[in-house]
Order: structure tokens, then C-alpha cells, then sequence
């Protein structure tokens, strides 16, 4: 019944490690309500890989690099145009979503598998991406070590840390910066359109269950491995979409929990 | 001696004795938003144990020229000098955090003391604990931060700044959402530990018949400085009465002069507890 393959366990050690790199992340974006500007960075993901198929780069590295130019571009139109952020997020999002697909469409000569760039393909994970999401996840670690309680009062008021001497330009761009790693790494698992949702939804489900910041870290990378474990075995067993069946295992252990007296 | 170890150095080379107490000086400040002057050539200092209050109608730049003075905000011309190593105690105007966020108010007030900082000998200053009990924090300290209401909030608010040890207090409209009680016991707080601690105090207001009794000298803003002075004569002034009108004499200040002997009210929840109520009185 149980087979356990090289892919298999490249997938689920992968798995484990994308949970545990998105869950210190997410709880930030919840936090901070920026769930819109990680799910931009996700659509503009798809603009990178194209770019990477049409200029031959390494496909990890060109979404970082687009990710970071798209955040660039969100931080400086949001303070010279009259525009709320949320349109702003909603147009660079769709834009490049859009640009993304086109750019993939007019490169008819490479054979693309589309859906699985925007709903993910977890057998696509290999040795390289294992390395990339343990070096981001010392990144991470060694982030929050010096920075934890630096990002706790940036979210509490941005100007409040800063007149307190909080360098809060310098530790937001790391934190984007983590956050486009991630969001590169994490696509080829779930996929363009669901990254979002390992950010926010182990982040969401925690809150029911945690009465510090700290736990409510504890709780959503345990609940993120244990959403990754069972939507992959999901897959396994009844054959289903590996990216879309781990949100669902995500956002099944948020409505239990939803039932839980605070 | 101090030196300057950034911005700006004094403007005279010899110091006189009130520059050995000031905390900050703006020169010449001007600034703008694209082709939109908000703010057009102000200058203040801030001394030790002053209080300035900075009036104004919505839009006259009072929180540009805040962010300018805290160094959130680089003025389009002019300087701002600070006294070297100045520690700033900064209350902002709202705070908004997320409910998603688990936080006490005890986390958040801890969240706010540096820890590397080095006790000074010139300075007097004042234990947290004591802190929590002047503003009567304690039942609140395990309460989520996001269910207090706005008065406790404010409060909460001073509590931080006052915990990180300040030499200059900048309060940006401190008594919003404050009943009219609440609002008098804070103002009398805040030129207790004025008169106690010799804290400089800036802060913003739009409301000035309450604040006034205290302050050493009011900055009626109107992108540029239209008048300044002690209260009385702002509020007698001409530019004074254009901005704002007359004052009218149907709104009277409360003042709270809570004296156990005379007033057998509770000192229940919600009070700041003044340290020597009867000081207060020498105002009536």
C-alpha cells in the first residue's frame, strides 16, 4: 500500500520544509495584514518564470528577482500616487499574472506545463530545492533571532519602533526578502495561485489556539507540517492535485478549529 | 562637553546656560509635499523642563512637523539639531493592532523598554512600577490590548513612552478619545512629571482652552507659525482669534482637584493618581 519512493520522500521532506519556512513568515503577514501583498508577489512569480524560460536563467533565481522588483515597485507608486494599496496590489498583481501568461503563450517552441506552475507539481521539487529551502530556513531562523522583536514593534506602529531606534526600513526589506525566497520555493509545490494560502491559513487556524506571539509561531509551523503531511498523503492515496490538497487540509484544520472556545 | 555628534552643532560655540538644558531646536524648517508647502519656515526650541504646545486646525502640518522633529521625515530645507544621545519618549496619535495579533498589555509595554540602556548619573528618573501605578495600569496588564477602550489605550500609550526613560516627551494629541475628566488628570500628570523629572514636553493638540493652563508656550501653526507665546497672549492675539475665533466662555474646563478631605468620591479605576493632589491647587 505504501511504497516509499525517492520522489516520495523528496516531495515529503520538501513538504515539510516549505511549511516550516512559510509559517514564520505567515504569521507576520497576518499580523501585519499584508496577506494582499504576499498573494501579489505569488501572481508576479508566474511573470518570473517566464522570464527565466525566455532568457534561459535559473528559474528560482529570475522569480526572486522579479518578486523583489515588483515589492520595489509596490513601495514607490504607493508613495507618489494617489491610489489606495489596495488597488495598486490588485493591478501589479494581475498585471504580471497576466503579462506572465502572455509572455509563456508566445514561446511556442518549449513544451510548458502550465497548470503546474500556477496549481503546483510537488514531484517537480529535486536535490537542488532541497538546499534552497534548508539555506532559507537558516536564513529565516537567524532573522528572527536577531530581528523578533524588531518586527513585533513595527507591527504594533511602524513610527512608534522607529523612534524607539528600531531600523524598520532595513528589517522590512530582509523580511521581503525572505518572503520572496519563499514565495519562489514554495510555488513549484503548491503553485502560483495557492502560496497565499500556506502564509495565511496555518498562520489563521494557530491564532484560535495561542495566547503569545510566540505560541501562536509554535502552533502554525506544527500545524503547517501536519496540513502539508495530510494533503500529501491525500495525494497519494486518492490521487488528488497535490498543491490543492494541501490547502484543503489547511483550511480543514482551520474550521475545527474554529470550533474551539477561546 | 557634548558634542553634536550628527546633525548640527550649536548655533554659538559658547554655551550659555540655557543651552546646557536644550533638548532639540529646529532652524528654519520648511517643507513639501510635491508643489504643496505644508510647512514654511519654523523655527522652535525645546529646554528642559518646558512644555510647548502646538495648536492648529486640521491640515496646518502639526504631524508633518512632528515626524520632522522625531526624524521619521526629512524636512525639505532647515535642520534639526538634538541634544547628543537625546532619548526620545514618543506617544503617537492611534495605534491600530490587529486582533489576530496575541499581545497583553503587559507584552506591549515590555516590548517598549530598551534594554541597553545605561543608567545616567544628571538624570532623575522614574521606576516602571511606579509608572504602572501613577496611571493605575495594573488590573489592565493581563487584558488583551486590543479589548481596552480608548482612554485606557491612551494611557497605555504614555506608559510606554515614559518606560523608555525619556528626556524629551512628544505626545501627539494625547487625550483623544478621553472623557473630560480623564483629559484633566492627564494633562495635571504630565506637568506633574514635568515639574518632577524636568522631562521636556512637546505636544500636539487640537483642543487648546484645556491645555493651556500649563503650557510655557503655545506654536499656533498654520503651515507657518502665525503666533506664539505664553497661552495668555496667544489667545489674545489677532491671528489667534482669526483661526480659531473668540474663546468662547460657554465652554468651561472641568479641572479635577481630587483632595480626599473635601471630595469623598472613590479612587476607583480609571484615575491617575497624582502624587501630591494638594500642589495642583495653587492654579485655582
Amino acid at each position: 500500500m505504501f511504497e516509499f519512493s525517492p520522489f516520495l520522500a523528496t516531495a515529503l521532506i520538501g513538504g515539510i520544509g516549505l511549511a516550516l519556512i512559510s509559517a514564520p513568515l505567515g504569521v507576520f503577514v497576518v499580523w501585519q495584514r499584508q496577506s494582499y501583498f504576499g498573494a501579489t508577489l505569488a501572481h508576479s512569480a508566474l511573470l518570473g518564470v517566464s522570464l527565466a524560460l525566455l532568457m534561459q536563467t535559473n528559474l528560482s533565481g529570475t522569480i526572486i528577482v522579479v518578486s523583489l522588483l515588483i515589492a520595489w515597485g509596490i513601495f514607490t507608486l504607493n508613495h507618489t500616487q494617489q491610489l489606495s494599496s489596495d488597488t495598486l496590489l490588485g493591478i501589479l498583481a494581475h498585471s504580471s499574472l497576466a503579462l506572465g501568461l502572455i509572455l509563456i503563450s508566445l514561446q511556442d517552441s518549449v513544451q510548458i506545463d502550465l497548470m503546474g506552475y500556477l496549481f503546483g507539481d510537488i514531484l517537480s521539487l529535486n536535490q537542488n530545492d532541497l538546499i534552497l529551502i534548508a539555506v532559507t530556513g537558516v536564513l529565516i531562523a537567524l532573522f528572527y533571532w536577531k530581528h523578533w522583536r524588531d518586527m513585533l514593534n513595527i507591527t504594533l506602529n511602524s513610527e512608534l519602533a522607529q523612534v524607539e531606534g528600531t531600523e524598520v526600513k532595513k528589517v522590512q526589506l530582509q523580511f521581503i526578502l525572505l518572503l520572496a525566497f519563499m514565495i519562489a520555493l514554495s510555488m513549484k509545490m503548491v503553485g502560483v495561485l495557492l502560496v497565499t494560502s500556506l502564509l495565511i491559513i496555518p498562520a489563521a487556524a494557530a491564532r484560535r489556539l495561542s495566547h503569545t506571539p510566540e505560541q501562536m509561531l509554535g502552533w502554525s509551523l506544527i500545524l503547517g507540517v501536519l496540513s502539508v503531511l495530510t494533503g500529501i498523503a491525500g495525494s497519494y492515496w486518492y490521487d488528488l492535485p497535490t498543491g490543492p490538497a494541501i490547502v484543503m487540509m489547511a483550511t480543514l484544520i482551520f474550521g475545527l478549529l474554529l470550533f474551539k472556545k477561546q | 562637553m557634548h558634542k553634536a555628534n550628527s546633525l548640527r552643532e550649536p548655533a554659538e560655540p559658547e554655551k550659555s546656560p540655557s543651552q546646557n538644558t536644550q533638548l532639540i531646536e529646529a532652524i528654519n524648517l520648511c517643507h513639501s509635499f510635491g508643489d504643496q508647502d505644508v510647512l514654511q519656515d519654523i523655527s522652535l526650541t525645546l529646554h528642559r523642563g518646558e512644555i510647548i504646545t502646538l495648536i492648529g486646525p486640521n491640515g496646518a502640518g502639526k504631524s508633518t512637523l512632528l515626524k520632522i522633529l522625531l526624524g521619521l521625515l526629512k524636512p525639505s530645507s532647515g535642520e534639526v539639531w538634538r541634544r547628543p544621545n537625546l532619548r526620545i519618549g514618543f506617544m503617537p496619535q492611534k495605534i491600530q493592532i490587529d486582533p489576530t495579533l496575541p499581545m497583553t498589555v503587559e507584552r506591549f509595554l515590555a516590548l517598549g523598554k530598551q534594554a541597553n540602556l545605561k543608567p545616567d548619573a544628571d538624570d532623575t528618573t522614574i521606576s516602571s512600577q511606579q509608572i504602572l501605578e501613577d496611571l493605575n495600569l495594573q488590573a489592565l496588564l493581563n487584558k488583551p490590548i486590543q479589548k481596552i477602550s480608548g482612554g485606557e489605550m491612551q494611557r497605555v500609550l504614555l506608559a510606554r513612552a515614559l518606560c523608555t526613560r525619556p528626556q524629551l516627551l512628544v505626545l501627539d494629541e494625547p487625550v483623544q478619545g478621553v472623557d473630560i475628566q480623564g483629559q484633566s488628570e492627564i494633562y495635571q500628570y504630565i506637568n506633574q512629571i514635568r515639574n518632577e523629572y524636568q522631562y521636556g514636553i512637546l505636544m500636539v493638540s487640537h483642543d487648546l482652552h484645556i491645555v493651556m493652563k500649563h503650557t510655557d508656550q503655545v506654536l499656533c501653526l498654520n503651515r507657518h507659525i502665525c503666533c506664539s507665546g505664553h497661552p495668555q497672549e496667544v489667545s489674545q492675539s489677532e491671528d489667534f482669534i482669526t483661526l480659531f475665533g473668540e474663546h468662547d466662555p460657554a465652554i468651561a474646563v472641568y479641572e479635577h482637584h481630587h483632595n480626599p478631605h473635601v471630595c469623598g468620591h472613590s479612587h476607583g479605576d480609571g484615575h491617575i493618581h497624582l502624587h501630591h493632589p494638594d500642589q495642583e491647587s495653587d492654579s485655582k
